[in-house]
């Protein structure tokens, strides 16, 4: 038991996360090397069918913690439950990834443990006994090979999409050994809500039209105008620095020097004056048309088309015009 | 989170090498963070100018993170109060140098490092557009007989609120009889900020192809409308061997005022305040001309900042921090327009194409744009022409 390599599997939503194949592959290895067994720790709500991918991607033993209470991630749970576990199985190694879960995850359970924890490491290999890892310092401008020579188990958080995922050998089964849940885990971490930034518009820098809005728009509430319209076009939602500021839309839309840069083959500006910063993000479009009610902005000088004129009062013509084309 | 701390004293050698050798000098008193306008900011920042050098002392990781080292917006008001004199700027733009041999850089300012080698200007305009700006003032192109080149910052050249001070400086020196002119689409951008993000070696190759084209031009004396294109020419070309007699135009309106070359009849009534520009106040030490300039225009009210001289509050643009997000909270261009409105002043003036778009934003995200314009000193001058 003592040579037991533990991989942490992450999965959200019953989907796996590549990185826990990555994981697998790399502790496959480890495990060979040190005549170890490799295992999987699955912790979940309803995540038990994940078990079999786990086997056929290398994994010895899938251990499973089926609970309601760890249907989302939270510390207290998850650190509590694997380092208790880890206490009384005594791994030499826990490798998850260096992701939000991961590195939360591999810090608590370090701590727990007493041993150290190796953050962001690239790649991992065996020098006797010991782990040998390298991680990338200064945003990956060097690497510092480091190692923890005394306390085990050896934690690590790799990056996710650096180790090779090795092909899965269908059939190869994992003995499934569930994890019992004490009823009184503490957990002081609720989760209220998950938001997940999804749209059924196209991807801002990928889209083929933009219409993107400005101060001008007036209020939160008319960005659904503003979305409303986009949708008639099939295009994606973008805006100006001013309106995320504001806090109307997601930063995630900005168009910008500090946002998005976007080329597509027509940019609709809805009220946007045509500040530099958000010219440069948008000069490429191949068509720029420009909706604002002051004749001297900025944006007339960026534009193939201008329309001067109060937005809510051109949108809508607009927006019928189109409609006649696409009947 | 624990992560392992490690040390490496090479860091501290190659910070030296790229030209802050300061950095032995200091013996962290922390003046310079206790001078910082980002100490105290509404929302706190993870950058502490102080603790950085440390890091950069120890080799320590973490300092090369876009919110600590490209934080600083080389304003340089620590170096002011240093007890050592250590050229804190200096520091700030080798640490940046370290990252960028290695090809780290902040996303967006490795835009701008693209644009500017590829078309010669830091906002991703096209070099074939340089003197657009110009159209209709029959400025004349630089010759062997011209006495001045007028240097237009590339943000005055291209952005269209900018480009009001190109034209407005050139109205007054024609009015005024100045022989100056302009080199057109050979021009490029000074490179000032390529310095203080880091990128030295394109810089200096920026620097050496700028000089020669100066040189083959005959160019002895430049007229700049920014401070930074100013302190770029006037301390940093020295050192490529580019010695040209170079001005910030303030110093060249306010001899022209004072010669009688220029005068200002039609004065309306104005409540100005005026913000320094770092690199013409503290970088510069350009602090009187800007002043008489303003109190030339009859009619017009001067107030000043709190903080003034060479104690300013930095506006937040400089060190490539312009083409970086700042938070809510920590902007300082923020602070600045409060005090204005606190102030009742009706224009906020300043004289640098970077502090304008800050304090223009501010200003707007403020909802004070009806209350408060903001101007560049040439504007003001050229709107109160006789």
């Amino acid at each position: 038991m003592a040579k037991g390599i533990w991989v942490f599997a992450e999965q959200r939503d019953g989907q796996m996360k590549k990185v826990t194949y990555e994981l697998l592959s790399a502790g496959r290895s480890l495990a060979d090397r040190l005549g170890g067994e490799l295992y999987a720790l699955l912790l979940g709500s309803g995540v038990a069918g994940l078990a079999p991918a786990l086997g056929e991607h290398g994994a010895d033993q899938v251990l499973v913690a089926e609970d309601e209470k760890l249907a989302e991630y939270t510390h207290d749970a998850f650190v509590g439950l694997l380092a208790g576990l880890a206490k009384e199985k005594k791994p030499t190694a826990i490798l998850m990834g260096y992701t939000a879960q991961g590195r939360d995850l591999g810090s608590g359970l370090a701590q727990k443990l007493g041993t150290g924890m190796v953050s962001g490491a690239v790649s991992v290999k065996l020098e006797g006994s010991q782990f040998i890892f390298d991680r990338p310092l200064y945003g990956g401008k060097a690497y510092a090979t480091v190692t923890c020579p005394e306390a085990r188990p050896v934690i690590a958080a790799m990056r996710p999409n650096v180790l090779p995922v090795h092909a899965p050998r269908a059939g190869r089964q994992a003995a499934v050994e569930p994890i019992n849940v004490p009823g009184n885990l503490r957990i002081r971490q609720a989760v209220k809500e998950v938001v997940l930034d999804v749209s059924s518009r196209p991807e801002l820098t990928e889209a083929g039209i933009v219409v993107a809005a400005g101060r001008g728009v007036g209020g939160p509430e008319n960005m659904k105008s503003i979305e409303a319209f986009a949708d008639t076009l099939g295009a994606a939602v973008g805006c100006s620095r001013a309106v995320v500021d504001a806090g109307w839309y997601p930063q995630a839309r900005q168009v910008g020097q500090t946002g998005q840069t976007v080329a597509p083959d027509l940019y609709i500006a809805c009220g946007i004056s045509g500040a530099i910063q958000h010219v440069t993000g948008m000069n490429s479009s191949k068509c720029i048309v420009a909706i604002n009610k002051d004749p001297q902005a900025n944006i007339f000088k960026v534009a193939d088309y201008g329309i001067v004129g109060d937005l809510f009062e051109v949108l809508p013509a607009l927006k019928e015009e189109l409609q006649k084309y696409s009947a | 989170m624990g992560e392992t701390v490690t040390y490496f004293s090479e860091v501290r050698e190659a910070i030296v090498e790229m030209g802050g050798k300061d950095i032995n000098l200091c013996m962290q008193c922390g003046t310079c963070a206790g001078t910082c306008p980002w100490g105290g900011l509404a929302e706190k920042s993870p950058f502490n100018i102080r603790k950085m050098i440390y890091q950069g002392m120890i080799g320590g990781e973490g300092f090369e993170r876009d919110d600590i080292l490209y934080a600083c917006t080389t304003c340089g008001h620590c170096s002011v109060r240093c007890p050592r004199g250590v050229k804190i700027v200096d520091v700030v733009r080798a640490m940046r140098s370290v990252i960028a041999e290695t090809g780290g850089m902040p996303k967006s300012l490795k835009t701008v490092l693209g644009s500017i080698k590829s078309q010669g200007n830091p906002w991703s305009q096209e070099r074939e557009k340089r003197t657009d700006w110009a159209g209709g003032l029959g400025i004349k192109e630089f010759a062997p007989a011209t006495e001045y080149l007028l240097f237009v910052c590339c943000t005055s050249v291209y952005d269209g609120r900018s480009q009001k001070i190109a034209r407005s400086m050139a109205e007054l020196l024609h009015k005024a009889g100045v022989n100056f002119g302009i080199i057109g689409s050979g021009e490029q951008c000074c490179g000032e900020t390529l310095r203080k993000m880091g990128a030295e070696r394109e810089f200096s190759e920026l620097v050496q192809e700028n000089i020669r084209l100066f040189k083959d031009q005959g160019v002895k004396k430049i007229i700049t409308t920014s401070p930074h294109c100013f302190q770029a020419f006037q301390q940093d070309y020295p050192d490529f061997g580019g010695n040209f007699e170079v001005y910030h135009y303030t110093q060249v309106l306010n001899d022209l005022v004072k010669e009688g070359k220029l005068s200002f009849s039609n004065g309306f009534a104005q409540k100005a305040i005026y913000h320094e520009p770092c690199y013409l106040g503290r970088h510069g030490k350009i602090f009187a001309e800007p002043r008489e300039l303003l109190l030339s225009v009859p009619g017009l009210e001067l107030l000043e900042f709190d903080k003034n001289k060479k104690d300013s509050l930095c506006c937040g643009g400089g060190g490539g921090r312009i083409w970086m997000e700042t938070k809510q909270g920590q902007r300082f261009s923020d602070l600045k327009v409060k005090e204005a409105f606190q102030k009742a002043a009706d224009t906020l003036v300043t004289a640098c194409p970077y502090c304008v778009i800050m304090l223009e934003d501010s200003v707007k995200g403020l909802n004070k744009d009806k209350e408060i314009t903001v101007k560049d000193i040439s504007e003001v001058l050229r709107e109160s022409l006789a």
